[in-house]
């Protein structure tokens, strides 16, 4: 076969060189500050103080352990792109939004149906901000090259996202 | 040598859960570290289970399931020294050389199995497929892809090498959207390298981690 094999061994090396924890956040939220809407979750992010941490996790994640903490999670074998970093650093502080807002999970002891409801509407509320900061910052010149739309479809958010583009488009 | 049918045979050991004052006995020792990962008492679970190559050194599971979804991390211990299991080979070389891991035929397979499901390249997951047809997402590729998977499988075979200490594992695998024949070198200490590998075929992408089958997302 013609075509070259992933180098397997590569699989070993250890986690690629990157930039300083404390910069990889400062840029994202900059980053963050030219969309109208990504400007709010900064401002939140400031006046209410919330902590913004890196975690070394398997698989791209994050996390909101209380109210005024939260984590993004990648691997440093195979780090999330810069576009995709922000996009889940604005999802996970839409989160921190809504629980500061007093939107929060049910008590673990609450009815199904509760926990549906309210995480159901909490999970599309946090995708269709993601959508709206991916489109404001998608039409930006500047950041032409991040491909935040295209990187908010590999994440797993296209049909939203496409949800989302037709009512826009109505709007 | 052994093939497939027989080698990694043995059931996953299942999840212990701990009780909660045990529980937060853990979730104490965590918080010690300063990097911690921040966990809450009231909703978090946290199970164990036995690997079998290793003697004093156990996997933890934590599941904060106060979030939607939950929120899981893995650590190896020794219930002294907890380890985050964070997607590099780093933590498992680590205990390697802490637990002197001992590794024979029958558990060269499981312990592969375990390294690729807590370890990622730059191309992301490795996945050693034993039998195509139960292949994870096989029914996302197309019906060409999956005959193309089928007739270009590699049974596994895992022999040892006893002039240079090692266990060589042939077959299979998945790995950056190809699927590759190589043979994997396991030495006595846990080290792996790659040898004699050759693309099988390209083209297949899973929509989400073969492993954790979890939306790969943030």
């Amino acid at each position: 076969m013609s075509q070259q094999a992933p180098q397997l061994n590569d699989f070993l090396r250890p986690g690629k060189p990157l930039p300083s924890d404390d910069l990889m956040i400062s840029t994202a939220l900059d980053i963050l500050n030219h969309s109208p809407h990504g400007q709010q979750l900064t401002g939140f992010v400031s006046v209410n103080q919330i902590s913004i941490r890196i975690m070394a996790t398997p698989q791209p994640t994050t996390y909101l352990p209380e109210s005024k903490l939260v984590y993004v999670g990648f691997n440093r074998n195979n780090p999330v792109s810069p576009a995709r970093f922000v996009l889940m650093l604005a999802g996970i502080l839409r989160e921190a939004e809504q629980e500061s807002a007093g939107i929060k999970h049910p008590t673990l002891n609450a009815p199904l149906q509760e926990h549906l409801k309210v995480s159901m509407a909490k999970h599309e509320d946090k995708v269709w901000y993601m959508c709206t900061v991916a489109t404001e910052l998608n039409a930006l010149d500047t950041f032409k090259e991040y491909k935040f739309i295209d990187e908010l479809r590999n994440m797993g958010h296209g049909e939203a996202l496409d949800l989302y583009l037709k009512q826009e488009k109505k709007g | 040598m052994l093939n497939s049918s027989l080698a990694g045979k043995s059931s996953q050991p299942s999840w212990t859960r701990l009780n909660r004052e045990q529980a937060h006995q853990v979730l104490n020792k965590l918080s010690g570290n300063r990097d911690a990962v921040v966990f809450s008492k009231e909703s978090t679970e946290v199970s164990w289970r036995s690997l079998p190559f290793y003697t004093n050194y156990r996997l933890y599971r934590l599941i904060n399931y106060a979030t939607m979804p939950t929120f899981s991390m893995m650590y190896l211990s020794n219930g002294d020294e907890f380890l985050t299991v964070d997607g590099t080979a780093a933590p498992i070389y680590t205990v390697n050389e802490k637990d002197s891991i001992r590794l024979n035929e029958m558990n060269v397979i499981p312990y592969l199995d375990f390294f690729f499901t807590n370890v990622q390249g730059s191309e992301g997951d490795i996945f050693l497929i034993k039998d195509p047809r139960k292949m994870p997402f096989m029914d996302t590729l197309t019906e060409t892809q999956q005959q193309s998977v089928i007739a270009n499988f590699k049974p596994l075979k895992v022999s040892h090498d006893t002039a240079a200490h090692v266990y060589k594992v042939t077959g299979t695998l998945y790995y950056g959207g190809g699927l590759i024949s190589a043979t994997i070198v396991v030495t006595p200490d846990g080290k792996l390298a790659f040898q004699d590998q050759s693309l099988l075929l390209t083209g297949i992408h899973f929509p989400y981690s073969p492993h954790s089958q979890h939306w790969i997302e943030g």
